[in-house]
């Protein structure tokens, strides 16, 4: 049989880094990758998806973003769709998953709230065994049950959770959610769908992360994706396939410029960064030394120029210096007092570093900007 | 430039024509007093100049002297980089005319005189108007009428043309002043979208920050919405598992088992208790029963025992009413005898009283006798006294010479004497000494002579007739005489007058009839107080009063009169004397007193017995009620008594009261037996209270039960709605914004910093290239003012006008200085004016007119040192009319003298 695996939708996530419209457009292609994920099983012949967790990003979300998946697999059908509570939405009195159970489902969705085995579509070929959270941190292992629970002799039984196998908190107090790394052998298990890491990651042969179906974060240069996996009888290796759900491609890019003709660098490397950069979400960090001409320039060519091919962009240029040149200052003026100020700021913003010099810096760049408006009357 | 000399005709107060000359090159000075026409010398130079010769604008028309349609004629001479010029106009003229003549023969007529004149003093061409500042430029300033000096300094815009073009031939042109104006405005206008000039955040950053605030404050009010939600569903769990609890321990159907035996129990301890109730009513109502017969029984013994006593009683009182009403009887006889007896002494009395009223009669006219005549004498003598006393008053006042009226009398009779003097000194005297018989030979105004031997005075012509000899008349000579002797005459007849008034020959009579008159007066008014003792108050022998006077004497004696007349009537006797009278009346009094005395005795015995027989017939009355008190009672007890016998039998009674008393005893026993029995039951009461105890822990279960469901339906429907809102995104939502607001927030500080910055130095930077570009004005200045003002600075602002004066590190704006010290320093700025243009080979001359008025004597002198030294570069001219203070300026003084025709 053939099943898909993914997990770590997060639907309703929250993006801070973003402006407002380019965050509504990240947040839809989260639920429109349900859609996605169920042409996925049509196409690949399977019959069930299996969720592992983290359905939302959140415990308490509105009527409508708890809807909004549901709405998304009720299209499919001929597809069954099996969801478990991750730490993000644990299944707590008045979380999500108690709302459905009072709200009803479509006949499509099951959720499994206890960690009692259920048979997986007609129950002739596979039984599942999901291991549910219900607070957001678990001391112990979720699976931990998976063991003694009791299916149908010959046939596959199929473990779904949530948790970290490895320690991945960075902060090593990772005993939270911790699933045993050979659970899939302790109970018996032909394949365990996990969920949690947003990256898809081979435990071994019969244990996966499938990762999130769409990215949400910088660090990898995939796109999202989830996992095909096709078991035959019990006992047997499954194959697992990776299948590409994600529409958008989190792409970080650190560059050293210095001066104006970086700058033809810094747009020709950004604008191939992908053919498709509409479907990019950039992070571009800059440093290095430019004049007052040319930093004006990185505002207009990069700021408002390429930054606008790309679906969504974040630049940090906190490391740009401004150093301005004799012909900056020429360019203000030759003489006068407003060249006598320019001159004092330069040497303001050449002095040691702090916030003083930061400051002169700016004043230097609103001067820039001023003087070339006056230019431009 | 320098002037040197000035024509002046038909201008104002100048018909005659006068010319103005003597001007040197450097300081000069006309001192002249008011009303000279040093301010019109002032005015014409400045109209000649600066109008238009063709010009007919009320300036011009002000140069016509008053009331004279001649055309005002004015010429100036000047020097003009080592060339001479003359400059004349014709104003108000049919052919108005300019003429400049320069060196080398250069002229120029009317308007072309004007244009050359124009360029060649740099001012510009004055306006339909007439000329002003703006026309004038820098000549306004430097040529000053009267009280222009001591104002602040300000230029035209020509003016500071002028000067900027010599700055700038200094110090070359501003760099970027303008665009630099402009880079700062927009700087400011930039930081105006963070903060107004007061650092107070405007409307765009204004509504960040409020924003930021607003959005931690809606993050918090979702933050706690979240934690009561958590709570909320946290109680949720809480309730449910109670409800179940309460659903499924068992503990109803306990109750209910327990509650339905308690009902039983009760019902049966109920009916116990009734049954015992009733066999108490049953013992109660046979002990009454009995108790009842009891009572009889006493009652009608008590009865018999009343009528017993009652009867006994009766007899008793019987026996006393029959003494008591011996004693009645006896007590009234002895009562009535002693009645008669006080009848009897009273009858002797009125005898006795009667036969003392006589006597007191007889007395009282024996009283009234005696009184009479010792009262009628006195009236007698007091009537004669009065009427002696009468006739001497009248007497007296018959004389009517007062002491007053003898002082005139004497006086007058001293202003006759006087009178006689007068004329006896003015008479002639003629003394006679006759031989013996020649006497009757001889008469003297007519009247024969008597004596031998006399002298006569005469006051009016008298003849001497000598029988035999003839007449000699003899006049007197004084001159006054008749005058004295009219007057002597009148004086005679006004004492005689006076005399014959009061009845007098004399003065002397006069005198004597006033005596006469005190002596009748003494006799009468000791007369008078004869009288008064004869009539003096008095008090009889009865006590009565008779008050002083005659009158009161006389009516008191008629009185008695009356009175005794009225007893002798009536048949009183006179008593032969008052010792007979008084010892009748004794006796008599005496028999009063001792009949008085019995009559007391036999009424306090009366009253006695009236006292004995009232308690006597009182007794009676007792007895007699005692006994048919007790003779009633005795019956009423009697009819009681065969009553209840009537209605039972005392057999009946008595066998009654014994079969009470048995069934009395049953009862009595049955209850007994009762009480054993119910003192193993548990008592109503307890198993009341316990019955009470378990229904309320049923009810409270339900009412928990109720509340706990009520509860969850609140809950429930709290919960959902929050749960619809999505608090969670909500929170994300609110933080995430929260965040890119705060970078935006960081964003703007720094911005806002850096303009604040770049604000600073340009304005820094401008202020530094504008004292760069003011120096040339303010070290022209300063070396003038630095004698003025020791250690001063001046301060100018972009425009060239003086702002303010640094003393000491203190800035002093100008306008706060004093009258003095502005106009000091008004005059030096244009000195440095003038020593700029000079020195930028413009042509410049200083005119001060009445100026330096407010300094003081100090002052004086370093402004006439100032003025020395600066007319080292520029001509001076000063017009004063305070010639002593301006005599130590040691200028040129100027000559003024009438023009004659130059033509």
């Amino acid at each position: 049989m053939r099943i898909i695996h993914t997990s770590d939708w997060q639907i309703g996530k929250v993006y801070r880094t973003f402006d407002p419209k380019a965050e509504a457009v990240l947040q839809s292609e989260r639920v429109e990758v349900v859609t996605r994920l169920g042409q996925a099983a049509l196409e690949n012949g399977a019959a069930a998806v299996l969720v592992a967790g983290d359905v939302w990003d959140q415990a308490h979300v509105s009527d409508r973003t708890l809807s909004l998946p549901l709405e998304r697999m009720r299209l499919f059908p001929t597809v069954e769709w099996h969801l478990i509570p991750g730490n993000h939405d644990p299944h707590a009195p008045g979380g999500p998953w108690a709302r459905l159970l009072e709200r009803g489902l479509p006949r499509n969705v099951r959720i499994h709230v206890e960690p009692l085995p259920v048979p997986l579509g007609d129950g002739k070929e596979a039984w599942l065994l999901p291991a549910p959270l219900t607070r957001r941190h678990v001391l112990g292992d979720p699976t931990e049950a998976m063991g003694a629970m009791e299916t149908p002799p010959g046939l596959l039984r199929i473990g779904l959770a949530h948790g970290s196998i490895r320690d991945f908190d960075s902060d090593g107090t990772g005993t939270r959610n911790r699933i045993a790394t050979d659970r899939a052998a302790a109970a018996r298990l032909d394949y365990l769908a996990l969920g949690d890491w947003h990256g898809q990651v081979r435990i071994d042969d019969h244990t996966w992360y499938s990762g999130t179906p769409e990215v949400d974060r910088f660090g990898r240069d995939d796109v999202g994706q989830a996992l095909l996996v096709e078991l035959t009888r019990p006992g047997e290796t499954p194959g697992v396939r990776s299948i590409e759900t994600g529409r958008f491609r989190w792409v970080s890019v650190l560059k050293t410029v210095h001066g104006a003709g970086d700058l033809d660098g810094l747009e020709v490397a950004l604008r191939r960064v992908d053919d498709s950069p509409q479907r990019v979400v950039l992070d571009l960090h800059v440093d290095g030394t430019f004049s007052l001409a040319a930093r004006s320039d990185f505002d207009q060519r990069v700021r408002s120029g390429v930054a606008a091919a790309f679906a969504a962009c974040r630049i940090d240029d906190s490391g740009l210096t401004v150093e301005p040149t004799a012909d900056d200052l020429d360019a203000i003026d030759h003489a006068g007092f407003v060249r006598a100020a320019a001159d004092r700021l330069r040497e303001m913003a050449a002095g040691p570093a702090g916030p003083a010099r930061e400051t002169a810096a700016l004043a230097l760049r609103e001067l820039w900007v001023l003087h070339a408006r006056e230019e431009g009357k | 430039m320098k002037i040197r000399s000035l024509e002046i005709t038909s201008f104002r107060k100048f018909t005659d024509g006068i010319r103005v000359s003597g001007f040197g090159d450097g300081l000069n000075i006309l001192v002249a007093p008011n009303e000279y026409g040093k301010s019109t010398i002032v005015a014409a130079l400045r109209g000649l100049v600066f109008e238009k010769h063709r010009a007919r604008t009320e300036a011009v028309r002000r140069m016509q002297t008053l009331g004279s349609e001649t055309s005002p004629s004015l010429a100036l001479d000047f020097e003009l980089a080592g060339g001479l010029y003359r400059l004349e106009k014709r104003f108000l003229h049919r052919q108005p005319t300019a003429l400049l003549a320069g060196p080398g023969g250069r002229r120029f007529e009317n308007d072309e005189a004007e244009e050359e004149l124009q360029r060649l003093l740099g001012f510009r061409e004055p306006g339909k108007q007439g000329a002003n500042d703006e026309s004038r430029g820098i000549w306004g300033l430097l040529w000053l009428e009267q009280g222009q000096s001591f104002a602040r300094p300000e230029l035209s815009e020509t003016g500071r043309d002028a000067i900027r073009e010599c700055l700038e031939n200094e110090v070359g042109v501003i760099a970027g002043g303008e665009r630099g104006t402009r880079i700062l405005a927009a700087v400011e206008t930039a930081m105006k979208s963070f903060v107004d000039g007061r650092g107070k955040p405007t409307s765009g950053w204004k509504g960040l920050l409020e924003k930021i605030a607003e959005l931690q404050d809606s993050l918090l009010e979702a933050r706690d919405t979240r934690k009561h939600l958590t709570e909320d569903l946290e109680h949720l769990e809480a309730f449910r598992s109670e409800r179940q609890l309460l659903a499924t321990d068992g503990e109803d159907r306990r109750l209910d088992d327990e509650l339905a035996q308690l009902g039983k129990d009760v019902d049966e301890s109920k009916l116990f208790e009734a049954r015992l109730g009733e066999a108490k009513a049953t013992l109660t109502l046979k002990e009454s029963g009995r108790d009842a017969a009891e009572k009889e029984l006493a009652d009608r013994q008590r009865l018999e025992k009343e009528i017993t006593a009652a009867d006994s009683e009766a007899e008793e009182a019987r026996l006393t009413l029959g003494e008591a009403r011996k004693k009645t009887i006896e007590l009234r006889g002895r009562k009535d005898a002693e009645s008669q007896e006080e009848r009897r002494l009273g009858e002797r009395l009125v005898t006795v009283r009667e036969g003392e009223t006589q006597i007191g009669q007889r007395r009282k006219l024996f009283e009234c006798r005696n009184t009479l005549s010792g009262l009628q004498e006195a009236l007698e003598k007091a009537q004669a006294a009065t009427a002696k006393a009468d006739a001497v008053e009248a007497r007296a006042h018959g004389i009517n010479v007062t002491p007053a009226a003898l002082q005139d009398l004497k006086q007058l009779e001293g202003a006759l004497a006087k009178a006689q003097a007068d004329r006896d000194a003015l008479a002639t005297r003629v003394l006679f000494s006759l031989e013996t018989g020649a006497v009757r030979h001889v008469k003297l105004g007519g009247v024969p002579v008597t004596e031998l031997r006399f002298e006569s005075l005469l006051t009016s012509p008298t003849k001497v007739a000598i029988d035999g000899v003839g007449e000699i008349e003899i006049r007197p000579g004084a001159r006054d005489i008749e005058e004295a002797d009219r007057a002597f005459q009148e004086a005679q007849e006004t004492l005689r007058g006076r005399l014959a008034k009061f009845g007098a020959e004399s003065v002397t009579d006069s005198e004597g009839q006033l005596q006469k008159k005190k002596d009748l007066l003494a006799d009468a008014r000791s007369a008078r107080a004869e009288i008064a003792t004869l009539t003096r108050e008095r008090t009889l022998v009865d006590g009565s009063r008779i008050p002083a006077g005659l009158d009161a004497l006389k009516k008191k004696v008629t009185e008695l009169s009356v009175a005794a007349d009225d007893l002798e009537a009536r048949g009183v006797p006179m008593a032969s004397s008052r010792d007979e009278l008084d010892s009748a009346l004794s006796a008599a009094a005496k028999e009063v007193r001792e009949i008085q005395g019995a009559i007391d005795v036999t009424r306090t015995r009366t009253d006695e017995l009236a006292s004995l027989l009232e308690t006597a017939v009182r007794e009676e009355t007792t007895r007699s009620g005692v006994v048919g008190e007790a003779e009633k009672r005795a019956t009423l007890a009697g009819q009681r008594l065969a009553t209840r016998r009537g209605s039972e039998s005392d057999g009946d009674l008595l066998t009654r009261r014994g079969t009470l008393d048995d069934e009395r005893k049953k009862a009595g026993a049955a209850v007994t037996a009762m009480e054993t029995e119910g003192a193993d039951r548990d008592p109503l009461k307890a198993l009341q209270a316990r019955l009470a105890r378990l229904e309320a822990a049923r009810k409270d279960r339900q009412d928990r039960r109720q509340k706990i469901n009520l509860d969850i339906a609140k809950l429930e429907t709290s919960v959902s709605a929050q749960q619809g809102t999505g608090i969670d995104e909500t929170i994300a939502r609110k933080e995430a914004d929260l965040g890119s607001l705060g970078t935006e927030k960081s964003l703007g500080e720094r911005r806002l910093a850096a303009l604040q910055l770049l604000a600073s130095e340009l304005r820094k930077a401008e202020a530094e290239a504008k004292e760069r570009y003011l120096a040339p004005v303010t070290q022209r200045i300063q070396p003038y003012l630095a004698a003025l003002l020791p250690g001063a600075r001046v301060r100018c602002t972009e425009q060239l006008e003086l702002e303010a004066v640094e003393r000491d590190g203190v800035s002093e704006d100008i306008d706060i200085l004093s009258d003095g010290t502005r106009e000091q320093i008004a005059v030096l700025t244009r000195l440095a004016f003038a020593d700029l243009l000079l020195g930028s080979g413009r042509p410049a001359a200083v005119i001060l007119d009445d100026a330096l008025a407010f300094s003081d004597s100090a002052r004086l002198e370093r402004m006439f040192d100032i003025l020395t030294e600066a007319s080292k570069k520029v001509q001076i001219t000063v017009f004063s009319c305070r010639e002593r203070a301006f005599e130590r300026l040691g200028a040129n003084r100027l000559v003024v003298e009438p023009l004659r025709g130059r033509d």
